[in-house]
């Protein structure tokens, strides 16, 4: 070979043609790269406001009146009947941040937070589950953790909670999960004539994950 | 001989360009046509989100509240200008704002939904009070909200929300 074909060789054209395809591979690969990533952030931005959203709804005041079917005598709440209720939330009428916990169970099925109704599920195809994500207007999964103290006993240093409250699904098989913390208070006047109302103060976690 | 080896040579050589710049274009058709979708839904979000927090804020108030809502005239043009999007409101709980498909007159299946916003409260019903061009109607289990008036109103009493 001579030193002129040699260099023909360099500068011909399988050359530019492989630069080309290498550049037009390089920049569908960075395309692809953009758009996971901003695929990404969007479903993290996405669970965050949720969380937000969903501790914003439950420290509100539910639905205790669903469809019109509440007397002076019984209550029927959001958790009794999900499916009919307009709105969930386990806030106090006219407190921010008061959780429905208070007065004597002179009428039945009062209000309340810390009601059996609302339970810790095992499995997300749970009905019962699946009515209160409906209601409360997600389709990602949730955990809630209330813990609270009695006010007394938390200024003398107690640790552990006086009353808890769980219920939804417990992340344990998510990819990404977002806590948001509130604080809240609530009290309870037990029954019976003589007996001082308790102050409670504490915290609510909610949880918003999604199952993979 | 070497003459009619160079024409075919520049002929394959400028066949292989054809065909990378016809394949670029059609990329670039279609990224635009992306573009442009994308752009309607990043409007149609931001004004979702904006209303929605409006919503969210007077749920989450309680009965007893109420709220004027100014439209974001972003998408939401002044009275009878052309109206590109309606508000729905759905007995689920969700809130969608829905793009117009301009050859339609008025609120059809073929509207394209556009984004959804999820309000957690289900009892939303239109202003009793019925004028001869209501701004809310309802439609099975749908309130659709026309915007071209450019506010809406909502009022949370008696467990339920009134639209107007």
């Amino acid at each position: 070979m001579t030193k002129n074909k040699k260099k023909g060789q360099y500068f011909s054209a399988d050359v530019l043609v492989a630069v080309v395809i290498f550049l037009f591979s390089f920049s569908v690969l960075l395309n692809y790269w953009h758009a996971i990533k901003s695929q990404s952030s969007a479903q993290k931005d996405f669970l965050y406001s949720e969380a937000i959203r969903l501790s914003e709804l439950l420290i509100s005041e539910g639905d205790y009146n669903v469809s019109g079917k509440s007397t002076k005598t019984n209550y029927v709440n959001w958790y009794d009947e999900p499916e009919s209720a307009a709105k969930a939330g386990l806030g106090a009428k006219g407190f921010k941040n008061k959780l429905v916990y208070e007065g004597s169970f002179t009428t039945a099925n009062r209000p309340t937070f810390n009601t059996p109704k609302l339970y810790l599920v095992n499995q997300k195809d749970d009905p019962y589950y699946k009515s209160l994500k409906a209601l409360f207007g997600t389709y990602l999964d949730f955990y809630v953790d209330i813990c609270l103290y009695n006010l007394a006993a938390f200024s003398s240093g107690q640790k552990s909670c006086n009353l808890k409250k769980e219920f939804g699904l417990k992340p344990t098989t998510a990819e990404d999960v977002f806590k948001v913390r509130r604080v809240v208070y609530s009290s309870f006047s037990p029954f019976g004539s003589g007996t001082s109302t308790q102050q409670y103060v504490g915290y609510m976690d909610i949880y918003i994950w999604q199952s993979k | 001989m070497k003459r009619a080896q160079i024409t075919a040579e520049i002929v394959a050589y400028v066949g292989f360009f054809l065909v990378f710049l016809i394949t670029l274009s059609f990329y670039l058709f279609n990224a635009f046509n992306t573009d442009l979708k994308n752009q309607q839904y990043l409007r149609a979000r931001g004004a979702a989100e904006q209303i929605g927090n409006y919503f969210l804020l007077l749920v989450n108030s309680g009965e007893g509240s109420s709220i004027n809502i100014t439209l974001p005239p972003s998408i939401f043009s002044s009275a009878g200008a052309k109206k590109d999007y309606y508000i729905l409101i759905s007995n689920n709980g969700w809130l969608y704002i829905v793009y117009k498909n301009p050859s339609g007159q008025t609120f059809s299946q073929e509207d394209e939904p556009m984004f959804s916003y999820p309000i957690g409260f289900k009892n939303f019903v239109c202003k009793s009070s019925s004028t001869l061009n209501p701004s809310c109607i309802k439609s099975s289990n749908i309130l659709i909200i026309d915007p071209s008036k450019g506010w809406v109103f909502l009022n949370y009493s008696s467990n339920k929300i009134e639209v107007e």
